[in-house]
């Protein structure tokens, strides 16, 4: 990649059996080049996002541009997706291209500790129905207190309702 | 450089004396010279007569001999002070030359003067003083052409806004405002009145800066006009949509793209019924203060992403007091001081702590809780909202 600051998106390639994952870090902006990675996919392919932290509009182009041409991949799949990511899931018809959710992040707070932490939710096991009226509960690391859900359940988990 | 013990002109005025002087004490000695001749060819001659016709004639030889060296004399000092002149006079041309370029503004040639005397010294200053003075005027016509670009912006702001950042309709209360960033933004609002108990908000914005995100912002305004004229009452959030990408989509070639949200207020209905071209939510709070957040989630492609893009409507029902709050993306990525977004989260908050007795005030006051946010850092984005408040 061009950028070398710490904030430049950046990609590390690994070879699985039967599929390849590709783990992204940094920010998806107009710099972002995906043309090299784009002639290195192909079959089942699985993109970690988890480390995706900033997009901006211009990135929003040159991702969706990415993801809606990759002759070669078979099958695409979204794990970890970030908050970053999830935002424009949530507003943008063709952000995921071909591609299914696996997992995401999501914001938790608990209210007697104020301790914010990012959950990562599971869409098979947490949300099998795609239903999006109950979200998962879990229990402070810290205090043990239930933690609640920190943003608008509609809002954040609309993608889940995308047809 | 080694300091000059004469001044140019002192320097010059010496060469010429001293070539004048040089000049007069060789005319003198070969007069002398002349004459001690004509005194040894007398002392020869045995007859006055002789010796009076030899001394005439000698005294001929002796002055014309004089007087051609001392024209020569007089024309080889003449030369060399031609020459002196005309390389100084090079210089200084040199010099006026690089001036009158700058002055008249056509490419400046640096006098390049590398003489080590006062002349040199006159040739640096002012090929510094030209450099210098030309990074001020680069800088001087970059500030002014964007100032001009910002004119142009504010022009077509004023022209696509609406007149009055107050509206009041039946039963609904509607402030929005929108802060360019220095550089000029995209961003947009508008407030159309359907009929008798349906107002229409449109908020969006075109990616980028600068007047090319203004005229982004233009042509999808100018549709969204032309479709509500076009089809009155009878408008939909899609099909608006549906139009302004049209426009984007012709007029920006997939080069810019643009957000939007589109809004009808149905008072009759008690619903808001609305569509989204990859904008942020809006908002719908029940209540104030402690009242509850509700988003407005639909979805859709970007304006000028795609030729056919596709809009789903969707709509929430709508009771006495309810607060809607539609906003661009600019307000919830600019960075405080720690440099983290404000990010929706934060805005709610500070939607909540406004609260005003009417949308003008709560609108002023989210904005100044926003701004105390961003803290010193100049906000980055277009910051727009507009608040509709059901009375």
């Amino acid at each position: 990649m061009g950028k070398s600051d710490s904030t430049a998106l950046a990609w590390r390639i690994k070879e699985r059996p039967g599929f390849t994952t590709v783990e992204f870090t940094g920010e998806i902006d107009e710099n972002a080049d995906f043309s090299e990675l784009r002639r290195q996919l192909k079959g089942a392919v699985v993109f970690n996002l988890g480390d995706v932290r900033r997009i901006n509009s211009c990135g929003v182009r040159e991702w969706v541009n990415f993801v809606r041409d990759l002759p070669e991949v078979g099958e695409l799949t979204f794990t970890h997706c970030s908050p970053a990511i999830i935002t424009q899931l949530n507003m943008i018809y063709n952000f995921r291209g071909a591609a299914s959710v696996r997992s995401f992040f999501a914001p938790y707070i608990c209210d007697s500790c104020n301790r914010e932490e990012e959950k990562l939710l599971d869409v098979a096991t947490h949300f099998p129905n795609g239903e999006i009226d109950r979200v998962p509960s879990f229990s402070c690391e810290k205090c043990g207190e239930p933690m609640e859900f920190d943003d608008l359940p509609e809002r954040y988990l609309s993608f889940l309702t995308e047809a | 450089m080694a300091r000059q013990v004469f001044s140019m002109p002192a320097r010059m005025a010496l060469g010429a004396a001293l070539s004048v002087a040089a000049a007069t004490l060789l005319v003198g000695l070969l007069a002398i010279a002349g004459l001690g001749a004509l005194e040894r060819d007398l002392d020869g001659a045995d007859q006055p007569a002789t010796r009076a016709a030899l001394g005439a004639a000698a005294r001929d030889r002796t002055a014309l001999r004089v007087g051609a060296i001392g024209v020569a004399l007089a024309l080889v000092a003449g030369a060399l002070a031609w020459r002196q002149g005309r390389r100084y006079g090079r210089r200084i041309h040199a010099i006026i030359g690089t001036t009158e370029a700058f002055v008249a503004g056509r490419p400046i040639e640096r006098a390049r003067d590398h003489g080590g005397d006062e002349l040199g010294v006159l040739a640096g200053s002012v090929d510094f003083m030209t450099d210098h003075l030309a990074t001020v005027v680069a800088r001087a016509r970059e500030r002014a052409m964007r100032e001009a670009e910002l004119e142009v912006i504010r022009a077509i702001q004023g022209a696509i806004l609406p007149a009055t950042p107050e509206i009041e309709r039946p039963g609904l209360q509607l402030a929005g405002a929108l802060r360019s960033t220095s550089v000029g933004g995209g961003d947009v609002w508008s407030v159309h009145a359907l009929d008798g108990h349906r107002t229409m908000v449109v908020i969006g914005g075109a990616s980028g800066h600068g007047v090319e995100a203004v005229l982004v912002t233009a042509a999808a305004k100018s549709a969204c006009d032309a479709i509500r004229t076009a089809r009155g009452a009878a408008t939909t959030p899609a099909e608006v949509l549906e139009a302004m990408n049209a426009a984007v989509f012709q007029h920006a070639r997939k080069r810019q793209v643009m957000t939007c949200f589109v809004s009808i207020v149905d008072l009759e209905r008690r619903v808001v019924v609305h569509a989204n071209a990859g904008h942020p939510f809006a908002y719908l709070l029940r209540g104030v203060g402690d009242g509850e957040f509700r988003a407005l989630t639909s979805r859709g492609n970007r304006l000028g992403e795609v030729r056919e893009a596709r809009y789903e409507t969707a709509e929430a029902d709508l009771a006495p007091g309810d607060t809607l709050i539609w906003y661009t993306g600019g307000i919830l990525a600019c960075e405080g001081s720690e440099g983290e977004a404000l990010g929706e989260k934060r805005f709610r908050a500070a939607i909540r702590r406004a609260v005003g007795p009417d949308a003008a005030s709560w609108r002023d006051r989210v904005i100044s809780e926003c701004l105390l946010y961003y803290g010193a850092i100049p906000p980055k984005e277009d910051i727009t909202m507009v608040i509709g408040r059901l009375t």
